[in-house]
């Protein structure tokens, strides 16, 4: 299993309650597809920073979940079928948060060793002038 | 050379870094690990008018930052949470 972030943009020609039962719809296929859920952001109706298929807003809905390879492969050809899912991406999130813990400990050591040398960290008032 | 001074004798205090001021890299700072694509406030300050990718002898920011973000930058911009171009 893998984290995902699904975002998709569902059409704004949609009702609120229509765009709502969308989201279900696809929480339904994930829970079919046995995904683990952990997090269903509904950002609402949004402006779009450039046309697509000719709309200029959308629903955008994030999901955050735990899923196999072939559970994406499912929910991006069922996006693809559905006339009202104008636009969606996937990102696979696991990966990132295994190098920001790297990062982590990068930050750590260096903190250290600016301790040991005596140089003070700079605050951030300070740098911002 | 001499800073020009304003009415009140101070030395005026420039808004981007175009005076003395020495850069650095807000990340850094922050300490952030990993920028979000997520987060347009943040990247939105990255992308002047044109939305084009503010490059780095501007901004100030370092390599690894750069790097990630304009992953993020990319990204936002698949999702239509940034154009790709502007007017």
């Amino acid at each position: 299993m893998r984290r995902y972030e699904t975002i998709f943009i569902a059409s704004p020609t949609l009702t609120d309650e229509q765009a709502e039962e969308l989201v279900r719809h696809f929480e339904g296929i994930i829970a079919e597809q046995a995904g683990e859920l952990l997090k269903t952001e509904k950002w609402g109706r949004k402006k779009l920073a450039y046309e697509v298929q000719k709309f200029s807003e959308g629903y955008y809905t994030l999901f955050d979940m735990n899923a196999g390879p072939t559970l994406i492969a499912e929910l991006e050809r069922r996006f693809r079928n559905h006339d009202s899912v104008i636009k969606y991406m996937s990102v696979r999130m696991d990966e990132q948060t295994k190098a920001a813990e790297r990062q982590k400990v990068r930050y750590e050591r260096e903190g250290r060793r600016k301790a040991q040398a005596g140089i003070k960290e700079r605050s951030l008032e300070e740098v911002m002038g | 050379m001499k800073r020009k001074a304003d009415a009140k004798g101070k030395p005026k205090k420039k808004k981007v870094f175009g005076g003395r001021r020495s850069k650095f890299c807000k990340f850094c700072v922050e300490k952030s690990t990993f920028i979000d694509y997520k987060d347009v406030k943040t990247l939105t300050g990255f992308t002047p008018e044109r939305g084009k990718v503010l490059p780095r002898r501007t901004s100030g920011v370092c390599a690894l930052h750069q790097r990630m973000l304009v992953e993020a930058i990319k990204r936002a911009r698949n999702i239509a949470l940034l154009p790709f171009a502007s007017d």
